[in-house]
């Protein structure tokens, strides 16, 4: 889910990556700083794709070894094209069926839209301004839970303009996607941060509370991390060091069990903060071993 | 839970980007209408004996006190649903807003018998209980409204176990427990000298009052309130008496009672004036107006406390949790995971709620103001995270790595002191914007607090 602008998300990565700069004692401006600044000077701060925190190679990290996380990452989003397809073709899908006023089907569409969506919250923070629009939370003027509260509420009218808006973005989100490329790093922020936001997002009665498919959103997030993990990183944080690596495959294995239930109200939401925040915990020791200074996992800003 | 407990809620969540506070109750366990009001920055101010003497909490009252703020203590669905001591006893005092919809007939109490925490001990009664202060609670034998437990130790127990459904507790955790509340000191008083006696520094008409309250009454068997209420016994007698209220139950102090709104076994009175009407109607005493009043004044002056509210900062949580470390520590040191599991569940939770009082972008109260609010927001997940860690070492049997992990924590947390405070203008740690957003929340939620719990079967209310 996305909660919050992409200008804030510039100016807030600027923030914690100058206080990285400072604590490690240097005055020069990481990659992310500079980047963000210049982002900031050209008044951008809404564009469709922000590359900030994409590509942070760390002092010892290893060009070679940088260059096959890229690859790996590029295999990766071979297979999330998947999801991002199975998305649009649900959106569109939605739409059709709201038009010809059929509200089963409507409704059937957007939980299949979601399902693509939420795997792919790995990467969807690369697209702020994209993001906001399609998965605001909490909100209920746009996007998949803007519909959502219409959709599923006995009763009100059908939300056509609301899910035309969402189509176009959805359609953008598939241009950018498909134009952008993903790098190793910011896959791994991705996983760490939607690992951290999973272990808060039971407490507060889920994300998509009026569908009743909040436990889905789990269950899908869960989907995207394990692929994104097994496809960028298993071997080659295995091949650095396997401990780590063991650590990470155990916990994603254990918050999938935690999310494994027939019902929300069977979510065990203490049980899946630990773990949930354990993995994060792995993930970011996995991002050292890689060479990587330790990530920041807020942006989980709800 | 059904559909419409769960629209009433997500229209709430999704009619703005507001932070709700975590543990207003799991929303899946609990009704709508909960309120464990954990959000509010002001809070009772608790005086610790072995603090206030210029000592520190022992390990063993640092771990009861955590214990305290752990639902992990509980068992379903209390756990689930975030309740703690703490959720009650704020700070040691009471909670005079908390409600639980079918459960509680007013807020600051619950019928702590009930079908939901624990369907062993139902027995198709409704009774509520009104919170009782824990401050002075040493000296407050028997427990229990009714005084049917002698032991502070066993009234735990019977807490944890038969009332909110929790698994036996280890011995030495129950003896934590008991030794944090027997360190809850009562707020001074300059009105009162240490033999319960009115100071010069109460006014006339609480003096008069003074009179009034150890005058006997034929009435009253010739005794007086003071006969219950011994002035130099902390205003108790440790015994049970029937006042017509629906059996007997044991004198309550009046000290600090000024905070304990509202008064009775089961709160059915909301101020002094209506208890003092209550004796004086049941017991034919005569008073006059002026006497009541007088009376008023006097239980104002002996319920009186030096600064009993402070507000909650990130310094004091910061330094709470860090006392929390300690057990922590010590647990690792003797490999004790039962303890381990229970203190980072309980630290990382709390931090997790401090982070939640720095808004994200997507609140109304937090989108101009990231460049402050993040950084708090990301120290305070790095925290969380490296308590996970922690745990993690610890699980697998790496004790050391866990105590450099713990180590690395401790310097961590104080780095992030400053970010934190840098943070709090903008924060929901200040008073003014935790109330607008208490507000907005509100505004949200009238659905929610408007709806009609699920009756629990066989019950009837009190009498």
């Amino acid at each position: 889910m996305q909660r919050g602008s992409s200008s804030e998300f510039v100016i807030g990565a600027r923030a914690a990556s100058l206080m990285l700069a400072v604590s490690a004692g240097s005055l020069l401006l990481s990659p992310i700083t500079a980047n963000a600044q210049s982002t900031a000077r050209h008044g951008i701060l809404l564009a469709e794709s922000n590359s900030a925190g994409e590509r942070q190679p760390g002092k010892g990290m290893d060009p070679a070894l940088e260059a096959k996380l890229d690859e790996a990452a590029a295999a990766y989003k071979k297979l999330a094209t998947a999801d991002i397809d199975s998305l649009v073709a649900n959106s569109d899908k939605m739409l059709a069926a709201m038009q010809a006023g059929d509200v089963a089907g409507a409704r059937q569409a957007w939980i299949d839209a979601r399902a693509g969506y939420e795997r792919s919250e790995i990467f969807t923070i690369k697209f702020p301004s994209l993001d906001s629009a399609i998965d605001f939370w909490p909100n209920s003027e746009t996007g998949f839970h803007g519909i959502e509260a219409k959709l599923f509420a006995p009763g009100a009218p059908l939300p056509l303009a609301e899910t035309q808006t969402l189509v176009d973005k959805v359609h953008t989100l598939q241009r950018v996607f498909n134009g952008e490329p993903l790098y190793g790093h910011g896959v791994l922020v991705g996983i760490g941060s939607l690992a951290f936001e999973l272990g808060e997002s039971k407490a507060k009665g889920g994300e998509s509370a009026i569908s009743g498919t909040s436990l889905l959103d789990m269950q899908h997030n869960v989907d995207g991390i394990e692929l994104a993990w097994n496809t960028v990183f298993a071997k080659i944080v295995r091949d650095k060091n396997a401990g780590v690596a063991d650590r990470v495959e155990k916990e994603i294995a254990e918050v999938r069990q935690l999310v494994s239930v027939a019902s929300l109200d069977q979510v065990d939401a203490q049980a899946l903060e630990q773990k949930a925040e354990m993995l994060a915990g792995s993930v970011s020791d996995a991002a050292v071993e890689l060479g990587w200074p330790a990530p920041d996992f807020t942006d989980t800003d709800d | 839970m059904s559909r419409g407990v769960q629209l009433t809620l997500s229209c709430a969540l999704l009619c703005a980007g507001l932070a709700l506070p975590a543990r207003a109750g799991d929303p899946t366990v609990l009704p709508p209408g909960t309120v464990f009001g954990e959000e509010s920055v002001r809070q009772p101010r608790e005086i610790l004996h072995d603090e206030a003497d210029g000592g520190r909490q022992s390990d063993l009252v640092a771990l009861g006190n955590m214990a305290f703020s752990s639902p992990q203590i509980f068992g379903d669905p209390a756990r689930k649903a975030g309740l703690t001591c703490e959720t009650c006893h704020n700070q040691g005092d009471v909670n005079p807003v908390f409600f639980i919809p079918g459960l509680s007939d007013r807020p600051g109490g619950l019928a702590v018998v009930n079908a939901l925490f624990n369907t062993q001990t139902t027995n198709g009664l409704h009774r509520h209980i009104d919170i009782p202060s824990l401050r002075g609670i040493r000296y407050l034998a028997p427990y229990g409204r009714d005084g049917r437990i002698a032991s502070l130790r066993d009234f735990t127990r019977n807490v944890i176990v038969n009332e909110f459904g929790g698994a036996e507790p280890s011995p030495k955790l129950v003896d934590a427990i008991t030794a944090y509340m027997e360190q809850i000191d009562v707020l001074p008083n300059p009105k009162l000298k240490s033999d319960g006696q009115l100071t010069d520094a109460a006014d006339p008409a609480a003096r008069r009052g003074e009179r009034l309250f150890n005058r006997t009454f034929p009435q009253m068997g010739s005794q007086s309130c003071a006969s219950c209420h011994h002035p130099s016994a902390l205003f108790v007698d440790h015994l049970q008496h029937d006042i017509g209220t629906g059996g007997a139950f044991k004198t309550q102090t009046l000290l600090n009672a000024d905070f304990t709104a509202p008064y009775f076994h089961d709160g059915r009175y909301a101020t002094f004036g209506q208890v003092v009407d209550y004796f004086d109607g049941t017991y034919k005493l005569g008073l006059t107006q002026a006497d009541k009043s007088d009376l008023v004044a006097y239980l104002q002056a002996v319920g009186d406390g030096e600064q009993p509210f402070e507000n909650n900062t990130p310094d004091r949580e910061l330094d709470e949790l860090l006392v929390f470390s300690r057990p922590l520590e010590r647990a690792i040191g003797e490999h004790d995971m039962s303890v381990v599991d229970l203190a980072v569940g309980t630290i990382a939770h709390e931090m997790r709620e401090l982070q939640e009082r720095f808004p994200g972008p997507s609140d109304p109260l937090g989108a101009g103001e990231q460049a402050l609010l993040r950084p708090a927001r990301s120290a305070a997940a790095g925290l969380v995270i490296q308590l996970r860690r922690v745990q993690s070492a610890a699980q697998e049997g790496r004790y050391d790595e866990a105590m450099a992990a713990l180590k690395a924590f401790r310097s961590q947390a104080d780095a992030a002191r400053p970010v934190f405070l840098a943070a709090l203008p903008v924060s929901l740690y200040d008073p003014t914007l935790a109330a607008q957003h208490q507000a907005l929340v509100a505004e949200l939620t009238p659905l929610a607090t408007q709806s009609t719990p699920p009756a629990t079967a066989g019950s009837k209310p009190n009498p």
